[in-house]
C-alpha cells in the first residue's frame, strides 16, 4: 500500500515541476511513443494487445518466444513436448530464475499463472486468447510443468508466443493485490515496473539480474500517443527515440529526413473484402471470381498504399510458416466480362448487369479509419467494378457501427460487401474463425458465410494435428480451395511501419497480432 | 426613423420593404457576402456543366498533382479533379444545409406556433422538450440521430436538421406570444375565426421575419454541421465530393499535398463566411423594422 502512495507523490511532483525530465535520472533512456493506449498493467487481464506488446513482451517472459519468422524459441521453458495424442504439453523449465520481487520462478509459478488465466469465474481474455483450449496445468516436479486441455493443442506453443498476454507473474504479487489499482507488474522480464500513467507514461528500468541478456538501456519509457501526426512530429524533433503505425504516406517523407530510419515489415495480418455467398448477386464462383480479376492489386500497393503492402497471392499473410503462394488473380478485365456473361449477368438498360430481373448492385462496407488506405482502396475497386457493369456503392461504417452490423446472425445479416482485416500467430486461429462453416456470426467472422465441407473437414483437422510438416501440409491446401472458391477478394497482405532516429541500433520485427516491435534487444548511442 | 408608420387602410405596404431592401444594400459587407454566395450557388448550379472532369472517377496515374499542371486546383489521391470534386460539393452542402433547414422549420415552426398561440398545457409539454433538447449541444444530438438512423448523407441532413430543430420552436414560440397579444389578432378571434386560422393566417406572418433571419443566419452553422458529420465519416459515400469528407481524407496528406485538404476547407470557409456577413445584414436591416413589418403585413 505505502508503494503506490510514494509512487504518486513523487509522480504528483515530477509533474509539477514540468513533466518526465525531472524523473528521467542519469543513463540511457529509451522512449517509445506507442500508437495505442495501454489499458491495464495486468497482461493476463487485459483486452488490449498493445498491453501486451508494451507491459507483456518488456516486464514478463512466456515459456516460449518467437523469432522473426515465427520459429518457437525457448523462453522460461528450455524444453517442450507433446504427448502423442497432442492433448498434453510437458515443459522443462529455465532454473535460477526469480521474479523481481525476489520470488524463484518454478513450476508452482507457472501452474499458478495458468490456472488463473484459465480461471471461468475471472474470465482472462488471455485465458481464451494465449491459453485457449487448457483446461488443466499440473506440477510434475520444481521445474516440469503439465498443461493440457479436452482436445489436442497443437496451436499452444504459438498462442504462448504470440501475444505478449500469456506471462507468468509473480505470484506472490498477485496475492498481495487487494484491490485492482493496486496491482504493480511483477515478472521475470528484463525490465522492471517504475511507474505508469494511465494515456501517458509506462516508465521501466532495466532488470540488471535478467536470466538473457541484460537490455543495454537503462530505462524504457513507453508513451501512449494515439494522434499520428504527434507521433511523427515528436519524431522528428527527437524527443521520442520509436515511434509504431507511421502512416504509410508518411514513410516516403520521413526516409528522406537525416537521423530517421523506416522500416516496413510483413505483419501476420492481411485485409481483405468479403462477398456474402449467400446472396444471389454474389453465390455463383464465376462472378467472385470475376470480381477478383478486376482489382488491379499491383496499382493499389504503388498508389495507394505508397507501395506498401504484398499482392495477396494465399488468403493469408506470407509471415506464416503456413502460408503458401497459390495464385494471384492478376488484374484482367476481359477475363471479369467473360466470366459475368458466362454465369449470366448480363448489361440491362441502366448499363448494371442484370440476371433474372435481379440488378449486379452491392454496398461495399468500410470502417473508418481502420485500414490503412482502406476508404480509397473500397473506391478505386468500386470504380473498376462499375466500370463493366457492377454496381457497388462504398459506404463508410463508425467503427462501433461496423462491429454491430458484423455480429447479426446469417438470417439477419446485411452483409453484401465488406472489408475486413484478419491475423494471428497460428494457422489454426488465422484461418478458422474466418473461413469454417462454424464460424458464421455472430460466433466467429466468417463474413462471407462461406461453407464448404471439404474445407470444414481440413480446419478441423489442422487443429488436431499436431505434427507441423502435418500442418502445413493440411493448411497448404486450404488456401489452395480457398483461393480458387474466392469468398473473399483478395487485397493485400499488411505491413506495419516502424521509425526510429538513428543512433537506435537493434530493433527487431516480431510479426504477431500484438504489433510487430520487440525493443528488447535495442542499443542507444544517446 | 419612423417606428410607427401609419398603417394603411388597405394593408399593402410597399414602403417598408424598400426600405428593408435599401438599408441592405447600404450594408458593404452584406452585399460582399451575397456576391459571393451568388458567384458559389452559380458554380454550384453550372459548375459540373462546365468543368469537364468527372468529380468520381479514379485516375491513379495522376495522383497528388498541384494545382496547375492541366488542373486548376490539382487532384486528390485517388487523382481526381479537385475543381471538379469542390464544384460538385457545393451543389451538396448548399443542397443539404437547405433541405437541413427545410427539416428544422417543418418540425420547429409548427411546433412553437402551438407552443405560442395555445399556450397553456401544450405549451408546457412543447416546451419542456425544447429545453431538453436545447440543453444538448446540437452536434451531440446530430450524433445520437446518426446512432439511431445510421450513416448516409440524407440521414445526415435529416439528423442536422432535427437537432436546429428546437432553435426555432423557441424562437416561433417567443414571437407568437407577442403576436397574439397584437390587437389585429384579437379582432380575428372576436370576428369568430377559429384557432387553428388565426395561429395561421394571422400570427405566423407576424413572426416571418425572426424566421428568416434566423434562418439565414442558421445555415451557415447547418452547413459547417453537416461537414463536421461528413469529416466524421459519417456520411456514408467516401467518394461523394462532400466538403467535410474531402477534408478529412486531405488533413491526412496535408505535409505532402496541403491542396487537398486546402481547397474544400478554403470553399466551405468562403461560403460560410459569405452566408454569415449576408444574414448579419438582413438581420440588420430587418430588426428595427420588425414591428412595423409585422403590423402591415399581418392584418
Amino acid at each position: 500500500m505505502i508503494r503506490p502512495l510514494v509512487l504518486c507523490v513523487v509522480l504528483a511532483l515530477a509533474v509539477v515541476q514540468g513533466g518526465p525530465a525531472i524523473s528521467a535520472p542519469a543513463g540511457r533512456t529509451f522512449t517509445w511513443a506507442l500508437h495505442v493506449a495501454i489499458d491495464r498493467l495486468d497482461p493476463s487481464a487485459s483486452f488490449a494487445l498493445a498491453t501486451g506488446m508494451a507491459v507483456g513482451r518488456n516486464i514478463f517472459d512466456r515459456l516460449v518466444e518467437h523469432d522473426e519468422r515465427l520459429n518457437i524459441l525457448p523462453g522460461l521453458a528450455t524444453q517442450w513436448s507433446p504427448s502423442p495424442d497432442g492433448r498434453t504439453w510437458t515443459f522443462k523449465l529455465r532454473q535460477g530464475v526469480r521474479f523481481h520481487d525476489g520470488t524463484p520462478f518454478n513450476a508452482d509459478a507457472v501452474v499458478f499463472n495458468v490456472t488463473r488465466a484459465i480461471d471461468p469465474q475471472l474470465r482472462l481474455f488471455a485465458g481464451t486468447f494465449a491459453w485457449g483450449g487448457v483446461k488443466a496445468a499440473r506440477k510434475v516436479d520444481d521445474f516440469t510443468v503439465e498443461i493440457s486441455g479436452d482436445q489436442p493443442l497443437p496451436a499452444l506453443l504459438n498462442n504462448i508466443a504470440d501475444s505478449g498476454l500469456g506471462v507468468i507473474q509473480s505470484p506472490a504479487a498477485i496475492q498481495r493485490v487487494r484491490e485492482p489499482r493496486d496491482f504493480v507488474p511483477v515478472g521475470t522480464g528484463p525490465f522492471k515496473f517504475v511507474s505508469w500513467v494511465p494515456d501517458g507514461d509506462l516508465v521501466l528500468e532495466a532488470n540488471r539480474e535478467y536470466w538473457g541478456s541484460p537490455p543495454s538501456v537503462d530505462r524504457l519509457v513507453i508513451r501512449a500517443m494515439p494522434t499520428v501526426t504527434t507521433r511523427v512530429n515528436l519524431l522528428e524533433a527527437g524527443e521520442v527515440d520509436l515511434i509504431t503505425q507511421v502512416p504509410i504516406h508518411e514513410i516516403a517523407r520521413l526516409k528522406g529526413l537525416r537521423g530517421v530510419e523506416v522500416d516496413a515489415r510483413a505483419a501476420t495480418s492481411w485485409t481483405y473484402i468479403a462477398m456474402n455467398t449467400t446472396r444471389p448477386q454474389f453465390s455463383d464462383v464465376r462472378v467472385r471470381r470475376a470480381l477478383n480479376y478486376l482489382v488491379d492489386k499491383q496499382t493499389i500497393i504503388a498508389k495507394v498504399l505508397f507501395g506498401v503492402g504484398r499482392v495477396a497471392d494465399s488468403p493469408i499473410g506470407s509471415a506464416y510458416r503456413a502460408h503458401k503462394s497459390v495464385k494471384v488473380y492478376q488484374y484482367d478485365p476481359g477475363i471479369a466480362k467473360q466470366l459475368l456473361e458466362e454465369a449470366g449477368w448480363r448489361p440491362g438498360p441502366d448499363g448494371v448487369r442484370a440476371r433474372d430481373g435481379q440488378r449486379l448492385a452491392a454496398t461495399l462496407w468500410v470502417p473508418v479509419g481502420r485500414f490503412p488506405g482502406g476508404a480509397e482502396m473500397a473506391q478505386v475497386v468500386a470504380s473498376a467494378f462499375r466500370g463493366v457493369g457492377v454496381d457497388v456503392r462504398v459506404q463508410e461504417l463508425e467503427f462501433a457501427a461496423y462491429l454491430g452490423e458484423l455480429r447479426r446472425s446469417q438470417a439477419e445479416s446485411r452483409i453484401e460487401l465488406v472489408m475486413a482485416g484478419w491475423g494471428t500467430a497460428d494457422p489454426d486461429s488465422g484461418m478458422r474463425p474466418v473461413l469454417h462453416s462454424q464460424s458464421m456470426p455472430p460466433r466467429g467472422n466468417n463474413l462471407a458465410f462461406y461453407r464448404n465441407a471439404q474445407v470444414d473437414d481440413l480446419l478441423d483437422r489442422g487443429a488436431a494435428a499436431v505434427d507441423p510438416t502435418a500442418r502445413v501440409q493440411i493448411y497448404g491446401r486450404v488456401q489452395e480451395i480457398v483461393m480458387d472458391d474466392a469468398p473473399w477478394l483478395f487485397l493485400t497482405e499488411r505491413r506495419e511501419a516502424v521509425a526510429w532516429r538513428s543512433h537506435v541500433r537493434g530493433v527487431r520485427f516480431i510479426p504477431s497480432s500484438a504489433g510487430l516491435i520487440d525493443v528488447r534487444t535495442v542499443t542507444t548511442a544517446r | 426613423m419612423a417606428t410607427m408608420p401609419v398603417p394603411r387602410s388597405d394593408g399593402a405596404a410597399p414602403e417598408p420593404e424598400r426600405r428593408w431592401w435599401a438599408q441592405l444594400r447600404r450594408d458593404r459587407a452584406g452585399m460582399t457576402g451575397l456576391a459571393v454566395l451568388s458567384l458559389i450557388v452559380a458554380a454550384a448550379i453550372v459548375g459540373p456543366v462546365v468543368t469537364s472532369q468527372d468529380p468520381f472517377q479514379p485516375n491513379l496515374q495522376e495522383t497528388f498533382l498541384p494545382p496547375g499542371s492541366g488542373h486548376v486546383l490539382g487532384t486528390d489521391q485517388l487523382g481526381r479533379d479537385l475543381l471538379a470534386r469542390v464544384v460538385a460539393g457545393a451543389r451538396a452542402s448548399l443542397l443539404s444545409g437547405l433541405a437541413a433547414l427545410a427539416v428544422s422549420l417543418a418540425f420547429g415552426v409548427p411546433a412553437g406556433l402551438v407552443a405560442g398561440y395555445s399556450g397553456g398545457r401544450w405549451d408546457d409539454v412543447v416546451m419542456v422538450a425544447v429545453e431538453i433538447l436545447m440543453s444538448f449541444p446540437g452536434v451531440l444530438l446530430a450524433f445520437l440521430a446518426i446512432a439511431v438512423l445510421g450513416p448516409g448523407q440524407q440521414n445526415v441532413v435529416l439528423a442536422v436538421g432535427l437537432a436546429s430543430t428546437p432553435v426555432f420552436a423557441r424562437l416561433v414560440r417567443g414571437s407568437a406570444l407577442a403576436v397574439r397579444e397584437q390587437e389585429y389578432v384579437m379582432a380575428a378571434v372576436a370576428l369568430g375565426a377559429t384557432p387553428a386560422r388565426v395561429a395561421v393566417r394571422h400570427v405566423l406572418p407576424g413572426c416571418l421575419a425572426p424566421i428568416v433571419v434566423i434562418a439565414v443566419l442558421r445555415l451557415g452553422t447547418t452547413i459547417v454541421t453537416i461537414a463536421g458529420l461528413g469529416f466524421l465519416g459519417m456520411g456514408g459515400d467516401p467518394a461523394r465530393p462532400e466538403w467535410g469528407a474531402m477534408l478529412s481524407q486531405g488533413q491526412e496528406f496535408l505535409r505532402r499535398a496541403p491542396h487537398i485538404a486546402l481547397v474544400p476547407g478554403g470553399a466551405m470557409l468562403l461560403t460560410v463566411l459569405s452566408v454569415n456577413l449576408f444574414g448579419d445584414a438582413v438581420a440588420d436591416a430587418l430588426n428595427p423594422r420588425v414591428l412595423s413589418w409585422r403590423t402591415h403585413r399581418g392584418g
